[in-house]
C-alpha cells in the first residue's frame, strides 16, 4: 500500500492510467497487406488484427493458409491461462479487423509480458510467406484509489486485500480526496462503514470528485455520494 | 439489509470473470409479504413460494447496511442500468443490493475482508476489475423521480395498511390541479391511477420541484386527450404524425407535446418537418422517466454531434 503522502510521485508515475496497456509490435515489416495492434490487462492479451481488402487469414486449418496462433512466451512475467479466443466465420476464414483475445495470469513479480504471433495472410492467388510478430511490453497491474473516512485497521485491512488481488493501491480520505488523484487511477473504491458509524458529513461526500474513472461506491457513503453525482439508482428510499 | 443477498444474476460477468463464483445457498426463506405479487429485474416472473440467500457478509452487521428501495424496478427504463443481486430486507421486491449504473457500482455490503464471505471476495475482486471497464461510460443524468413513487402508496397499503401516503404524501406530490377528483383512500388511489398514471410527468420546470417532495407530478392534459400514454414509442410516432398534418390545433397540440418530451439536445429547431427529424433519430431514441421524461438519445450509442 502506498499512503497519501506518496500519491503525487505516484500520480506522476501512473500518468492517466488506463486499464488497457498498448504493446509494442514488432516483425511484419511494411507493405504487408495487415496491421496489428496490441494490448493488454494483467487479465488479458487483445490483439487486432486488420486486414487489407481481399485478403485473409485462417483461424484454424481447413487446408488453406497456415492458421493464426497466439503464445505467450516463456520466461516473462504472464503466462495464457486459457485459449485463444477468435471470431467464428465460414471457412475459418478472418477478414477486415479481427479481435484475437488470449487470458492472461500473472506469474512473475515483475510486469513484462512477452508474446508471439504466427500468421500467414492470402488472397485469391496466393499466401505470402508465414511471418511471426514479437508483441511486448509492460503490463501494470490496475490501479485502485482506496477512499476512506480515515486512515486506520480497517483501511490497512482492504488495502492489503486488494494488493493481495493484484491491484496497486493509493488511499486517500474523503476529506482530502482529489479529481486528479481519482482520475488517475483505474477504478476508485469508495468505502464505507455501517449507518451512523461511517464517520463522514454528508457535505463532505457531497464534494467527491466528479471524475471520469469508474467508482464503486459502498454502502451509506456510497448512496450518498451517487446521489450527488446525480445518479438514478439513488432515487429509490435508503 | 442484512449480510445476505438473493436473485443473484450468476451469469453476470461480476460472478465469472476472472473467479468464477459459486454462492453456496445459507438459507431458504418463503417468500414474504413484500414480495409477493411484485416482478424486478431479478424476478421478471415474480418471486416463487420459497427462495434461497446467500451470504456476502460471515454475520449480521454491527448496524445496517443500505440497500436502495427500488420498488419494482425504478430504474428499469435506465439504458444499461444492471440489477444485480437483491437484497435480504423487509423492502420490496426489486431493492438493490449490488447494481450499476453507468461508471458508478453500487456495493452494498461491507468491503472490510474481516466481514467478507469467500465468493464475495471473489466477487468483489471481479467487480473492481469488470468497472475498470467502464471508464466514460455515459448514463442518463437524474432529474426527478419515476412515476412509479405514487403507485408505491396503494403497494404499501396493500402489504401493510399504511396510509400516509395516500393521505399525505401523494397530495404532497402532485400539483392540485392535476388531482381535483383525488379522493385520499385507497379506492380513491387506485382509480386516480387508472386514469392517470400513464400520462404523469415532471422534471420540467419550477412547478415540478418541491421542497419536501423534491419531485412533483402532474397529468398531461395533451397527451390523455389523445390516448397517448407518454412512455410509449406508438404515442411519439403519432405526434410525429399530427405534427405533420392539415388539422392547425392537431398540429398545436402535437408541438407541444414533442417540445415536452423531446429532449432539447436532439430536437430540431422546428417541427415542420417532425418526419424527417423521426427517420434520422428513431433508431437512437429512448424514453427515461428519472432523467426528466425524455425522449432522448441513448446514451450508450455514440453520441452524434449537433
Amino acid at each position: 500500500m502506498r499512503s497519501i503522502f506518496t500519491l503525487a510521485a505516484v500520480l506522476l508515475a501512473h500518468g492517466l492510467a488506463l486499464a488497457q496497456c498498448p504493446l509494442e509490435v514488432k516483425g511484419s515489416g511494411e507493405d504487408q497487406p495487415f496491421r496489428v495492434t496490441a494490448s493488454a490487462t494483467d487479465q488479458v492479451l487483445l490483439v487486432d488484427l486488420i486486414l487489407d481488402d481481399e485478403w485473409h487469414a485462417y483461424a484454424r486449418d481447413v487446408g488453406g493458409g497456415r492458421p493464426v496462433e497466439l503464445s505467450v512466451d516463456a520466461g516473462c512475467d504472464f503466462a495464457a491461462a486459457g485459449r485463444v479466443g477468435l471470431p467464428e466465420t465460414e471457412g475459418a476464414r478472418l477478414e477486415g479487423t479481427v479481435r484475437l483475445r488470449l487470458p492472461l495470469e500473472r506469474t512473475g513479480e515483475g510486469d513484462e509480458l512477452r508474446a508471439t504471433l504466427s500468421i500467414q495472410v492470402c488472397d485469391a492467388l496466393e499466401c505470402l510467406v508465414p511471418m511471426t510478430l514479437t508483441l511486448s511490453g509492460e503490463v501494470k497491474p490496475l490501479g485502485v484509489l482506496l477512499v476512506v473516512a480515515e486512515p486506520g485497521a480497517r483501511t490497512e485491512r482492504i488495502a492489503g486485500w486488494l494488493d493481495g488481488r493484484g491491484f496497486a493501491v493509493d488511499v486517500a480520505t474523503y476529506a482530502d480526496v482529489t479529481l486528479a488523484a481519482c482520475d488517475a487511477h483505474d477504478v476508485v473504491l469508495a468505502d464505507s462503514n455501517v449507518f451512523q458509524a461511517h464517520g463522514v458529513d454528508r457535505k463532505t461526500i457531497q464534494r467527491f470528485p466528479r471524475t471520469a474513472t469508474p467508482v464503486v461506491a459502498v454502502g451509506f457513503i456510497g448512496t450518498e455520494l451517487v446521489e450527488a453525482h446525480g445518479v438514478a439508482m439513488t432515487s429509490g428510499y435508503i | 439489509m442484512n449480510h445476505q443477498g438473493h436473485g443473484v444474476a450468476l451469469d453476470h460477468a461480476i460472478f465469472n470473470t476472472p473467479n468464477a463464483v459459486s454462492f453456496p445457498v445459507s438459507e431458504t426463506k418463503e417468500r414474504g409479504p413484500s414480495q409477493e405479487g411484485h416482478t424486478s429485474p431479478l424476478y421478471p416472473d415474480g418471486m416463487p413460494a420459497t427462495y434461497g440467500v446467500v451470504d456476502f457478509e460471515v454475520d449480521q452487521p454491527d448496524g445496517w447496511n443500505p440497500t436502495l428501495v427500488s420498488h419494482e424496478g425504478f430504474f428499469t427504463d435506465v439504458p444499461g442500468f444492471e440489477s444485480l443481486v437483491e437484497g435480504q430486507s423487509s423492502k420490496m421486491l426489486g431493492s438493490l443490493a449490488l447494481a450499476r449504473q453507468g461508471s458508478y457500482f453500487y456495493w452494498g455490503y461491507s468491503i472490510d475482508p474481516q466481514r467478507l464471505t469467500d465468493p464475495a471476495e471473489d466477487t468483489l475482486e471481479n467487480v473492481v476489475r469488470y468497472m475498470a471497464t467502464k471508464r466514460g461510460e455515459r448514463t442518463t443524468p437524474y432529474v426527478c423521480k419515476t412515476r412509479r413513487s405514487l403507485w408505491v402508496y396503494l403497494a404499501l397499503n396493500r402489504e401493510s395498511g399504511y396510509l400516509r401516503g395516500i393521505e399525505e404524501h401523494f397530495p404532497g406530490s402532485v400539483l392540485e390541479a392535476s388531482r381535483e377528483d383525488y379522493e385520499p383512500t385507497p379506492a380513491g388511489l387506485e382509480a386516480w391511477l387508472a386514469e392517470n398514471l400513464p400520462y404523469v410527468f415532471s422534471g420540467k420546470d419550477a412547478a415540478h420541484r418541491g421542497e419536501r417532495y423534491k419531485t412533483i407530478y402532474e397529468v398531461d392534459l395533451d397527451a390523455r386527450t389523445l390516448g397517448t400514454p407518454n412512455a410509449e414509442r406508438a404515442s411519439l410516432e403519432r405526434w410525429i404524425e399530427l405534427a405533420a398534418s392539415d388539422d392547425p390545433s392537431s398540429v398545436e397540440r402535437a408541438v407541444t407535446l414533442l417540445r415536452r418530451y423531446v429532449h432539447p439536445d436532439i430536437a430540431p429547431e422546428t417541427w415542420g418537418e417532425a418526419p424527417r427529424w423521426y427517420a434520422t433519430w428513431r433508431d437512437r431514441l429512448v424514453f427515461v422517466e428519472s432523467a426528466g421524461f425524455w425522449w432522448m438519445e441513448d446514451p450508450r450509442l455514440a453520441a452524434v454531434p449537433r
